[in-house]
């Protein structure tokens, strides 16, 4: 995690060299607006990922969950609470089913959840007809538009995610069996931990968390759309590996998602500032990932030996 | 008199910090088959890797033929014609026998060709001069375990090997394997190749070997030839103690039944019934594949039952899955501890409350106090050697590893302990602490299945033993008048 960290710091230090609009309060909160919603996707989808799964339906999952509060309140008059519980339910379900996919008909993660998310992208269309929702009611746009002080809500709520992610996997008896069935769900089974329901609970976690994030971004945007979170899956990936999740199962923290999504941030808004074209920040950000992956290898297998032939035992 | 083929003489190696090899001697007779023994860092892996080429610096001599060599790399060695075959063999999967017997020494027709119909005649004739009856042309990756060690074994007779070095050969290997072996190891004599042959099993030294060589501590501390064989003297020279202080059994009186298996049938199993009291170790013998492991998964939830029924306590139980298990009381010592006894990636302390998770929480959250208080209790009852309970579980020696697993079912406070293989892979230290804490378990009232394919340990350890062969129980009988010859009689009655 220190090497995300520092990774973060020299990114911030090199754009607030490079250009004075950076470094300032303003710039930075828009940074934290700006990610929140991938920052929260990328939470849930750490978790799937910790155990060794994954889930690609998490942008479908962003629109419909969108989709499904937005019309409980203009077209159905829920009111905001019940429209976002539905909303939220929605992305619940969808975990649900992933999960089911996965763990009882035994699909792999990738092409059950590369299924779904074309499924879940054609309900999103069906049942928007195609069009945008607007939707204007204040109690529900002051969620993606308001600040608490300089704070952004949107924000806000990603920060208490993460804390309370923080003490989920450190604290509790479910983070300790999601990274012990992660890292060995073998010897985790043969311990006696439930291995399928956790790792349910991780996809359920992470449908509902797409859901959240979707619910934000209808709120900022003002409105509900079935092309919202269109190829959001990859930058929620990149936020997971560079947050010093591995893909190898067991490993990764909150904080370090948190770090990942920062990094993805800074980026995306240092190149902007510095008026780089779009194009170059796909670039530059996987060369990032490699960079982060180096370092972590680096540190796991004590130093730089270019792996050149079998260790003397 | 023959000359040797290798002599060492006052080899020694040091490490920062460590002497690993003082001063041992060491000859090598051609056509012999030598053993080499001694426990976990008794110094048999830095002798070999010195003999290999892998350690380049060493003090004293090598001498090969009678005359001095220096050998400072794996390809000195190799020329010299010691090849070495590793526990965790080196071949190719995804190419075929023959390139792999070829690797590194292909017979070409030219400086860009390969000859490869010589290539696949000169596999086929050692292949089938080691028994190997296979196509050349087969991938390796479709090999089982003991037919790829052959082709090793062949790779290294392309080499012109006068050396076979084998490093815990019958690891992998079946017991039938194990026979095939001996008759290629046999073969290899014949045709003037030595052998040196490393184990942890002590009857493979008396069925393979002309001569052992004990080490113990960087020394050699004994060197015995056929007539001098015994298991006791094995001991003796890896420890420096006595047999009889070695398993400790103690008398024990067993109380009522605690586990009562009626007719259980898998789809290996057959009819499978017995009991266990509490206080009472009961011995599973039979050769590798008899069903001892399928017993211990069936009882434990992780095979499913296809007929039968179990009784805990005298209540019949639907053990369901591990997690069952556990909750009625069972613990479950697995065969292979680092796929299936422990979480290597984690901190000790986190592998050994793995299976109370549930019981150290209030609502859902772990309580610290109590995860740390638990965890330091069986480190200090089981003598645990870690820096402390944060430490990389990973990192820790066999025998500490299964000290892990232990205390991770200790904690569970079980009524019925299955051990399968506890002292697989562990040093003859470790190995005595824990018959000690086996012991001590059934002194205290927990019933023990024990299962082992070292028949010494089970007839040492047990009350009772069970023979089984090929999935169905073929006797009975009490461990003070059980043998080994005896045992084997029952199982291929």
């Amino acid at each position: 995690m220190l090497g995300i960290l520092i990774v973060l710091v020299v990114l911030t230090f090199l754009f607030s060299v490079l250009s004075d609009k950076f470094l300032t309060t303003s710039n930075l909160f828009r940074v934290l607006l700006n990610v929140s919603t991938i920052g929260i996707m990328a939470l849930g989808e750490g978790l799937v990922i910790i155990v060794m799964g994954m889930d690609l339906s998490v942008g479908s999952t962003f629109a419909l969950s969108g989709i499904v509060a937005g019309m409980g309140i203009t077209q159905f008059s829920l009111g905001v609470p019940a429209s976002i519980a539905l909303g939220i339910l929605c992305g619940v379900l969808i975990g649900a089913l992933n999960g089911f996919l996965i763990l009882k008909a035994g699909l792999s993660a990738f092409i059950a959840t590369f299924g779904m998310l074309s499924v879940i992208r054609g309900v999103a269309y069906a049942v928007s007809g195609g069009y945008t929702i607007p939707v204007y009611t204040p109690a529900f746009t002051d969620l993606g538009l308001a600040s608490l002080g300089p704070v952004p809500v949107p924000a806000l709520i990603f920060f208490l995610i993460v804390l309370s992610f923080v003490v989920m996997l450190g604290s509790t008896t479910f983070g300790a069996s999601l990274y012990a069935t992660g890292s060995n769900e073998r010897a985790s089974f043969y311990s006696g931990i439930r291995t399928t329901r956790t790792k349910y609970i991780a996809y359920i976690l992470c449908g509902a968390l797409a859901a959240v994030a979707g619910i934000l971004s209808t709120a900022k945007m003002g409105m509900a759309s079935s092309t919202a979170g269109l190829g959001y899956e990859l930058d929620v990936i990149t936020a997971v590996i560079l947050g010093g999740v591995s893909l190898k199962g067991g490993k990764g923290s909150a904080i370090g998602i948190m770090l990942g999504t920062l990094i993805m941030g800074v980026i995306r808004n240092g190149l902007l500032i510095l008026g780089i074209s779009a194009y170059y920040q796909t670039t530059i950000i996987g060369c990032i990932i490699i960079i982060v992956a180096m370092m972590d290898t680096l540190r796991s297998s004590g130093g730089f030996h270019l792996h050149r032939g079998r260790k003397a035992a | 008199m023959t000359p040797p083929f290798l002599e060492l003489k006052g080899i020694t190696k040091r490490f920062t910090g460590t002497l690993a090899l003082d001063g041992v001697d060491l000859t090598v007779l051609p056509g012999e088959v030598l053993g080499i023994i001694g426990e976990n860092g008794a110094g048999k892996s830095t002798l070999m890797n010195i003999i290999s080429g892998v350690f380049p610096e060493y003090g004293g001599e090598i001498s090969i033929d009678g005359e001095k060599v220096e050998i400072h790399s794996p390809l000195d060695s190799k020329r010299l014609g010691i090849v070495t075959i590793h526990q965790e063999l080196s071949l190719f999967a995804n190419l075929d026998i023959g390139r792999n017997i070829c690797m590194g020494n292909e017979p070409r027709k030219n400086a860009f060709f390969l000859d490869k119909p010589v290539i696949y005649r000169t596999a086929m004739a050692l292949c089938s001069r080691l028994g190997l009856d296979m196509d050349p042309h087969t991938l390796v990756k479709d090999l089982t375990v003991a037919q790829m060690q052959l082709v090793e074994i062949a790779r290294a007779l392309s080499y012109r090997a006068r050396l076979i070095i084998m490093d815990e050969p019958s690891s992998s290997l079946s017991s039938h394997e194990v026979d095939m072996l001996g008759g290629v190891i046999e073969s290899l004599r014949n045709d003037g190749v030595s052998v040196i042959f490393i184990t942890h099993k002590l009857h493979e030294i008396e069925r393979f070997t002309d001569r052992v060589c004990i080490l113990r501590d960087g020394k050699k501390v004994e060197l015995l030839s056929r007539a001098d064989y015994g298991y006791e003297r094995f001991i003796q020279g890896m420890v420096g103690k006595r047999l009889a202080d070695f398993y400790m059994k103690a008398e024990r009186s067993p109380s009522e039944v605690a586990l009562e298996v009626k007719g259980l049938c898998t789809s290996f199993l057959s009819d499978i019934s017995f009991h266990v009291r509490k206080g009472e170790v009961l011995g599973l013998a039979g050769p590798v594949g008899s069903g001892r492991t399928e017993i211990m998964e069936a009882l434990f939830g992780i095979d499913h039952l296809t007929g039968g029924e179990m009784l805990l306590g005298g209540s019949r139980m639907d053990v369901s899955g591990p997690g069952m298990a556990v909750k009625c009381g069972m613990a479950l010592v697995p065969e292979d501890r680092k796929s299936s006894g422990l979480v290597l990636d984690l901190a000790v302390r986190q592998n050994v409350v793995l299976s109370i998770l549930s019981r150290i929480s209030a609502f859902g959250f772990t309580r610290i106090y109590k995860r740390n208080s638990i965890v330091a209790g069986l480190i200090r009852t089981l003598a645990i050697k870690v820096s402390g309970p944060e430490q990389h579980t990973g990192s820790l020696s066999g025998g500490n590893q299964q000290k892990v697993v232990l205390s991770k079912w200790l904690a569970t406070k079980p009524s019925v302990l299955f051990l399968d293989e506890p002292t697989r892979g562990i040093d003859v230290n470790a190995k005595q602490e824990i018959y000690a804490i086996i012991n001590k378990l059934a002194g205290e009232g927990l019933a023990i299945v024990l299962s082992s394919s070292e028949l010494e340990e089970v007839i040492k350890m047990s009350d009772r033993i069970m023979v089984l062969y090929e999935g169905r129980i073929k006797g009975e009988l009490e461990a003070g008048n059980a043998t080994e010859e005896g045992i084997l009689a029952i199982a291929h009655a």
